[in-house]
């Protein structure tokens, strides 16, 4: 089957198309700085976007190593590669890095670089103050691999429980600079969450209304929101490790008052939240692969959307169901099993919609789809036994051994992951201009889909045999060999996968077939200008009359009248999108990896000794007064 | 589409494979019983909705025709709309099957319950029998004795960081958290020696955080009980006498206890009885003269990063003291 | 092609000093975000409250209400100022602006001057208990707020009394006003919970 590539419309016959002169006054007041040192000035939400994405992944291939080494470890019984100490700060390791360093931002990433072509803007609200997310973000996994590099990293598990975690039980640097990599992470997430926030609400092209957003937009923004609401909780809990640990604050001591239990309640508030905002965007993902594959709109828009935020006001009603083994009362147990079954109900909503969607359209078998249906087959697994495990009698069985850490891989991986490499493949020609290779797609999924099930099926099994979670080795004894060795071997075989697509991303960039503006026949506004996309990302602003503006006969409109010698964006009402002022925005500048920097110094010197903070801090005041006063400078 | 049908047949080979020793599933109390039920009955509606989900997925993608949107609702509406229904009946049984399940579990005890205080340490389980008269009290370490058919009342406490107890085939799992305490009931109906592990990350040797629950008819736990409330039995032999020097000489004492016999450090297991235990090092390794003496030269061989620190000794006083410790039936 | 639909937008304003702006958005999903925090905060408060037998614990006693009570009077007080401030914005006022900023920073340097002794009347310092560590946690992120939000006045009144003023200006001017509403009135929850709560036992 050949690429359907759509005939590339010439730059002048896109609707959005102005003329050269005016493209190239664009073009000269949206540059960015060029050269090395231009790296630290720029403002380009893309530009960004591809940052966090790129360095999402380094990570990623990090937290594979590290899982690798474990599952090098348990390949069989009385493994010695890797001593107690080690294997703590390796799980721990690979738990941080996937949750707080991979899975997060690169969907943060995703939303950045296509919200704003999406709904027809040309740059987030605050570029500035986007830049200082990248940088903080940069600066935590700095950190964090710093600790671990010098084998003094964390060593407690991505999640801490308190007495352990605390000065008594973990001394030592690696859990101080763990509470700080929060810091970084939840800020930068904050950072981006803001943008995109107003970006949606306020940015729209003209005649999007609320019922024309796309509905990758609206997974975007209801996760942004959940990030709003969910971080404040681990600052407060890391805050209050931290404090614990350097102050001698009594947050946990039972002996002054304190309570193991509120680091559970206070971290699992937002952990539980966490997992959609993960989740949510690759949900907008699926949806944007299937309409372009089916090439028709998805079924129940509106039952699409409702369920998204059913889920993200569900998802902050379920924390307690990683603690059904501390004690609860009764009811409150019967509480949050029925919130947390019942959120499946939304999620299958979505389900029965995009099959729906699927019935009789005869897809295109591309590999953004089939991603997308390997997505189907392992989420539903994962979901399953969500509510299997959303019984408390069931789950106090299962909790904390191999059956939740196959759930949990099951939900992430398919749920999150498998559409993520779909998005990749589908929006890849929009960024860099090139489709990646079919072939090696079609290998990439087919050997991710065998390895990861091989992987993580078995664990269900040694669950109910009886393996416990986080440890370093097992008796020959105890019946597990067998299903650690297979899980082991499909690691190495995702290890394969993950490769496959590594070549294909390095290959398609020097020699992948040249993407038109919209290589799918896709529905939505990104596919409307160029790819990759100037830096302007639309000469002129279209102007929408549907829920699939490309597909729409009407054909599309184009804003006139906006000046193209300042860098001004259109801000229109947020309901019906109707414009109300054009607002100017700060263009490069080095001020924010100036105040990243001196705010970084002051949280990762504080890990070792308490006053950096405070140097940190003062430091940072006069960037601010620096900020503020070069703000002129467009 | 025939590549994914065909790896869906891999994980039901493995099962098979693996022989499908289920030891949650493998019952010896009406708690675990009722919790293997509500298992079971997921397993099976849940894997009903798989297939159907993943059936209607492959029709979906590989029907032929589009579906004619004629005039009047689309007939995929009421699809969804069915679908969902269908969704909410399912969960709201699992949920009425699951609450229902949750009660039968924690039944309250019986008025002849057996209460037995567990405490939690890294990285072994201190075990008490309390009782009205000092003297009956039992204090051991990482094995259970319990009755055959008599209800036991678990309290479970940590001294340290938060463990969880797990004994797979007898109840799910309750954690021993410090600072507060928590519980948990069950009753065996089998006799057997049932393993258990802690089941909450805690530090460097939670892998081998084990112990034993030894079910046994009620005139034998008696029995057992009566004699580990005794004493520790005297030195028998020359050998034994010498053994028993070298412990209380050495910095045994500073962290085990045994009764009657002048030691009466707290920090470790008891070890007044050790020699009626099946396993030492908290379900770890054998009870054997060979373990017990590698154990003692150097557990952290063993449990690396264990509070046990290595014992130097000349070999004749290590088996001198093996011999004795040995003996403490 | 077809005729294209067009919008001539040459003819909108290039900056608005409401809530139509961008700038003005991002202020209010900040403020989301930092009740947030003290509304996470409120609730560990009351859960270690709900857990302990006596609260405060008997030996600490529970804070002083005096210099906290006209602390607070202070703040409400400044609430005029901060409107005042807001309705010069508006009206593209430089001298008043000036003015007003300079008043907003006096009450603020004010409130955090007596901030000291409010920490001083809990009575404890935030390491003899799970009480006082709480306490300290939620005086201490409000007056982080505090320190924010006249570092930004500060920084405002410093451009505004050597530079000309434009309307960007203005409407940082209006929403250092809004950020200032938002000090006063999280405190009033969060004065309850310090000052008061212990005093019911």
């Amino acid at each position: 089957m050949s690429s359907p590539a759509r005939t590339d419309p010439r730059e002048s016959e896109r609707p959005t198309a102005a003329s050269e002169k005016e493209c190239a006054e664009l073009a000269h007041t949206w540059r960015e700085r060029t050269g090395t040192l231009g790296l630290l000035f720029s403002v380009d939400h893309k530009t960004i976007a591809k940052r966090y994405i790129v360095t999402a992944f380094v990570f990623f291939l990090l937290g594979g190593l590290e899982a690798a080494a474990m599952r090098l470890q348990l390949a069989r019984p009385e493994g010695r590669f890797l001593n107690p100490d080690l294997y703590d700060q390796v799980f721990t390791m690979h738990g941080t890095t996937m949750m707080f360093f991979f899975a997060v931002p690169v969907m943060l990433g995703i939303g950045l670089y296509l919200v704003p072509l999406m709904v027809g803007t040309r740059n987030v609200p605050f570029p500035r103050l986007n830049a200082v997310g990248y940088w903080f973000y940069l600066a935590g996994g700095l950190l964090l691999y710093g600790t671990f590099f010098a084998n003094r990293g964390p060593d407690a598990g991505w999640f801490a429980y308190v007495p352990l975690s605390g000065n008594a039980y973990s001394s030592g640097h690696g859990m101080d600079a763990w509470v700080q990599i929060i810091n970084f992470t939840e800020v930068s997430a904050l950072i981006v969450a803001g943008s995109l926030i107003v970006t949606a609400f306020k940015q729209r092209a003209p005649g999007m209304s609320l019922d024309r957003i796309p509905l990758f937009v609206w997974a975007i923004l209801v996760t942004m929101i959940m990030i709003v609401f969910a971080m404040p909780a681990v600052i407060f809990a890391a805050g209050s490790l931290n404090s614990d640990r350097s102050l001698g604050t009594h947050f946990f001591n039972p002996a002054e008052g304190g309570d193991a239990l509120l680091w559970q309640h206070a971290f699992w508030f937002f952990g539980h939240p966490e997992v959609y905002i993960i989740f949510l965007p690759a949900l907008g993902m699926v949806s944007s692969i299937l309409s372009a594959a089916c090439r028709r709109p998805i079924f129940g828009y509106t039952a699409m959307v409702l369920a998204l935020v059913a889920t993200a006001f569900l998802g902050f009603g379920l924390w307690v169901h990683h603690m059904f083994a501390v004690g609860l009362p009764q009811m409150g147990e019967a509480f949050f099993t029925a919130a947390s079954m019942m959120i499946a109900i939304p999620t299958g909503v979505q389900f029965f919609c995009w099959i729906a969607t699927l019935w009789g359209s005869r897809p295109r078998f591309e590999p953004p789809l089939v991603f997308v249906l390997g997505f189907f087959f392992t989420f539903l697994i994962g979901g399953l036994t969500g509510v299997m495990l959303a019984s408390v009698p069931v789950d106090l069985q299962v909790h904390d051994t191999y059956f939740v850490v196959a759930h949990f891989h099951y939900v992430l991986i398919g749920g999150a992951l498998f559409p993520l490499f779909g998005g990749i493949y589908h929006w890849f020609p929009k960024v860099t201009g090139r489709l990646l290779n079919r072939t090696l797609g079609f290998w990439n999924f087919a050997l991710l889909f065998v390895g990861f099930n091989l992987t993580f099926f078995p664990m269900h099994e040694l669950g109910f045999h009886g393996m416990p979670r986080r440890i370093y080795t097992y008796g020959p004894d105890k019946g597990w060999n067998g299903l650690n060795l297979a899980a082991s071997i499909g690691a190495a075989i995702l290890g394969v996968a993950v490769l496959l697509f590594l070549i294909n991303v390095v290959h398609s960039l020097r020699h992948g077939a040249r993407a038109g503006d919209d290589p799918w026949g896709a529905e939505s506004l990104e596919w409307a200008t160029s790819s990759p996309p100037p830096v302007y990302n639309f000469a002129r602003i279209p102007i929408v009359a549907s829920r699939s503006p490309l597909w729409d006969p009407e054909g599309l409109g184009a804003v006139t009248g906006l000046p193209t010698d300042k860098r001004l964006l259109l801000v229109s009402d947020p309901l019906d999108a109707e414009p109300s002022h054009r607002e100017e925005v700060p263009g490069p500048s080095v001020n924010p990896f100036l105040i990243s920097v001196t705010m970084s110094l002051g949280l990762i010197g504080s890990v070792f000794w308490l006053w950096w903070a405070v140097i940190g801090a003062v430091a940072s005041a006069p960037m601010a007064f620096l900020w503020y006063w070069t703000e002129e400078d467009r | 589409m025939r590549r994914v049908f065909a790896v869906l047949l891999l994980p039901a080979a493995l099962c098979a494979a693996a022989g499908c020793r289920y030891v949650t599933l493998d019952r010896a109390t009406p708690q675990a019983d009722a919790i293997t039920d509500m298992h079971w009955l997921m397993f099976w509606v849940l894997g009903a909705v798989f297939a159907l989900v993943l059936a209607a997925l492959a029709i979906a993608v590989s029907r032929r025709s589009r579906a004619p949107i004629a005039g009047g609702k689309d007939p995929r509406f009421f699809a969804v709309a069915a679908a969902t229904g269908v969704t909410c009946a399912i969960l709201l049984l699992l949920l009425v099957a699951s609450v229902v399940t949750g009660r039968a579990v924690s039944t309250p005890p019986e008025a002849n319950a057996l209460d037995i205080a567990i405490t939690g340490h890294q990285w072994w389980w201190e075990v008490r029998y309390p009782a009205a008269v000092a003297d009956d009290e039992v204090l051991t370490a990482n094995e259970i004795h319990v009755p055959v058919g008599r209800s036991v009342r678990l309290h479970l406490a940590s001294t340290d960081v938060i463990h969880s107890f797990w004994a797979p085939n007898l109840n799910g799992k309750k954690d021993l958290i410090p600072g507060r305490s928590t519980g948990m009931t069950f009753r065996v109906l089998r006799a057997g020696t049932y393993e258990g592990r802690c089941a909450e990350f805690c530090g460097y040797q939670h892998a081998h955080m084990g112990f034993r629950v030894v079910a046994e008819p009620p005139s034998e736990f008696e029995a057992w009980l009566e004699s580990q409330r005794l004493p520790a039995a005297e030195p028998g032999d020359a050998a034994r006498v010498h053994g028993h020097e070298v412990f209380l000489a050495g910095p045994c004492v500073n962290c085990h206890a045994i009764r009657g016999a002048g030691a009466f450090g707290r920090k470790g297991p008891d070890l007044t009885h050790l020699a009626s235990r099946s396993t030492i090092a908290a379900a770890t390794l054998p009870n054997t003269t060979g373990h017990l003496a590698g154990w003692i030269a150097d557990s952290q061989r063993i449990k690396p990063g264990n509070r046990m620190p290595p014992n130097v000794l000349p070999s004749g006083d290590l088996l001198d003291l093996v011999a004795y410790l040995r003996s403490l039936r | 092609m077809s005729t294209l639909r067009t919008l001539d937008v040459s003819e909108l304003p290039d900056s608005v000093l409401d809530s139509r702006s961008l700038v003005w958005w991002g202020t209010i999903v900040m403020t989301v975000v930092e009740g947030m925090v003290f509304a996470i905060s409120i609730g560990g408060y009351f859960y270690l409250r709900m857990l302990a037998s006596a609260w405060p614990p008997p030996r600490i006693g529970p804070p002083a209400l005096g210099v906290a009570t006209v602390n607070l009077g202070i703040l409400l007080v400044s609430a005029l100022p901060a409107w005042l401030l807001d309705r010069a914005g508006r009206a593209r006022d430089a001298r008043k602006v000036k003015i007003l900023l300079g008043v907003n920073l006096a009450f603020g340097t004010a409130f955090l001057v007596l901030r000291y002794w409010e920490f001083k009347a809990l009575h404890c310092m935030w390491n003899q208990s799970a009480y006082a560590s709480i306490q300290w946690t939620i005086l201490g992120l409000h007056t982080s707020n505090l320190l924010t939000s006249l570092l930004e006045t500060l920084i405002v009144l410093i451009y505004a009394l050597i530079r000309p003023l434009e309307d960007h200006h203005y409407l940082d001017a209006r929403l250092d006003g809004v950020f200032w509403y938002f000090i006063v009135i999280s405190w009033i929850p969060l004065y309850v919970v310090v000052f008061l709560v212990p005093r019911l036992g």
